[in-house]
């Protein structure tokens, strides 16, 4: 978890699932679910898996050091449901840490956490349970609730309880879960592209076969909207 | 479609509803964003610039908001010449002229990239000779006036339909317009962007990954003005405006210029869709209070 105090303005206060384009100066800006804020100090916080180079810079990053912030950028989104289950793969749990900060109050909040292994869990758990969310954890070895994958936890689940699901995290687990959906519940996805202006102007964030532009339309989809997008392999 | 005699106007022999098309660079690179330009009310779809391969751009950042304008270094990301035929087929479909901007790295490159534009049915081309932020093309491409003469003389020798050539402002501005509608060019675009840079004052480092790109927008709608003004009372020629139209009243302006058109480029980024519709409402309103019977007569009004 990264923790950036915000030195300009943020013109608007973010909202989950809202992105920031974060831009490490002398790499590249990449698009980065908040995964929290805190207007008193302005403090944004992102989850940071290294996985390239640029993922990689920003994980050793130590204070003093800056980095660029171009947002919030897309959709904010609202539940209108009362009971809401949360499906989070890895680093996709980011938008929903926020999420638990923002929107859980007063609703039923549950989070299903996946992981590969239980090492990889580290402090996502503690960090819900401490917003009041509670969590069930699924990871392929030891030590989760669950011994399996986040699409094995879902295929277990009771659906009536909830109103709604957001899944996040990896494409593949959202195609999974697409394919393996539960009728009579609302699903909504938060997907993830590749940004590039972040304004919808150079349509490089565009979701293939559609013509929604992940920056401006998303980052949160409802189902119908983007089932061909899931469902064509 | 909304029938406007008033606000019609030809240029260079393609007649158009009303004058207001977007600028190359927004949305014209993709069947949908053909469609979503389509549906804003514009008189032609001018095509992203299309090069001979597809073109990946810069990496992010390539585009900073600035409160007067738009600060962009994309790097010509496009999908290459060989989708241009999908692009003219989607803008056909719906009644409406295509002017495809191409760019070449030398006369040959442009040649080439003509040829196929125009087998693919582009109404007009748009030479890019201007873009300022990609080494090897647009202000790269141009930078003699003999390279100039020798791209409109390699590109009009394969078409009688017409070429558009977009140029910056920059001090040789009407030597070099003056070199293309000598080599038969049909109509100058002015302007596209102008040099810029940003920097972040905390990281110390230009905010563009670039490091510098081209600046649009209300920043320099002025400077379009002038030099629209200042080649269409020298030359009156057929010119396209651009840069900074945000609204009836700066689009207008343009044309008082001397414009036969204008074109939006960071409108769609500051209004949405919506601007297209704005601007011509404004105009025609504008032509209702001063009696105006045609476009015609306001084109170039302001040169004396």
């Amino acid at each position: 978890m990264l923790r950036f105090r915000v030195l300009g303005r943020l013109h608007v206060e973010p909202e989950p699932p809202q992105f920031v384009m974060l831009w490490v100066p002398g790499l590249e800006a990449i698009p980065m679910s908040i995964a929290g804020y805190d207007p008193s100090d302005e403090v944004l916080e992102f989850l940071v898996k290294p996985v390239g180079s640029t993922t990689s810079k920003l994980a050793e990053a130590r204070a003093p050091e800056y980095m660029g912030v171009y947002g919030p950028l897309g959709k904010p989104w609202y539940p209108s449901g009362r009971r809401i289950l949360f499906l989070a793969g890895g680093s996709g749990v980011a938008p929903i840490l926020h999420f638990a900060r923002k929107r859980c109050n007063g609703r039923l909040c549950h989070v299903v956490f996946g992981a590969w292994r239980f090492d990889e869990v580290g402090e996502i758990p503690s960090l819900l349970s401490s917003l009041g969310v509670s969590v069930t954890t699924a990871c392929l070895d030891e030590g989760c609730d669950i011994k399996g994958t986040l699409v094995d936890a879902y295929k277990t689940l009771s659906v009536e309880e909830y109103d709604e699901i957001v899944v996040s995290g990896p494409i593949e687990v959202l195609r999974k879960i697409a394919v393996e959906r539960k009728q009579g519940i609302r699903h909504y996805y938060i997907l993830e592209a590749i940004v590039k202006c972040g304004i919808g102007l150079c349509s490089s964030c565009r979701l293939p076969g559609t013509s929604l532009l992940l920056c401006v339309d998303g980052p949160l989809f409802p189902h119908h909207l983007v089932e061909e997008v899931l469902l064509e392999a | 479609m909304r029938k406007d005699s008033k606000l019609s106007v030809s240029v260079t022999g393609i007649e158009l509803r009303h004058p207001v098309m977007n600028a190359s660079g927004i949305l014209g690179d993709s069947v949908e964003g053909v469609r979503r330009l389509i549906g804003s009310g514009v008189s032609a779809v001018v095509t992203k610039t299309l090069t001979l391969e597809p073109r990946e751009g810069y990496l992010p950042p390539i585009l900073v908001p600035l409160e007067y304008g738009l600060l962009n270094a994309v790097g010509l990301a496009n999908p290459g010449i060989d989708y241009v035929e999908t692009l003219v087929r989607e803008a056909h479909s719906s009644g409406l002229p295509i002017v495809v901007s191409i760019g070449g790295r030398d006369p040959d490159e442009f040649h080439v990239l003509a040829v196929k534009a125009f087998e693919s049915g582009a109404d007009a081309l748009e030479l890019n000779l201007s873009c300022p932020h990609t080494p090897g093309y647009g202000v790269d491409t141009a930078s003699t006036l003999s390279t100039l003469k020798a791209v409109a003389d390699s590109v009009k020798s394969v078409t009688t339909k017409p070429v558009w050539a977009k140029l910056g402002y920059n001090r040789s501005i009407l030597d070099e317009a003056g070199a293309l509608l000598e080599k038969g060019i049909d109509a100058l675009v002015l302007i596209n962007t102008i040099p810029g840079m940003a920097i972040d004052v905390y990281a110390k480092k230009p905010i563009l990954t670039n490091r510098y790109g081209g600046l649009s927008g209300p920043a320099i709608h002025p400077v379009a003005v002038y030099t629209v003004y200042t080649v269409y009372r020298e030359y009156r020629a057929h010119i396209v405006g651009a840069g900074g139209a945000l609204d009836w009243v700066s689009a207008l302006e343009l044309i008082l210029a001397g414009a036969r058109a204008v074109q939006v480029g960071t409108g769609f980024y500051v209004k949405g869709l919506r601007i297209i519709e704005e601007i011509l409402d404004g105009i025609r309103e504008y032509m209702d209070k001063t009696g105006a019977k045609s476009l015609e007569e306001l084109i170039g009004s302001a040169v004396d």
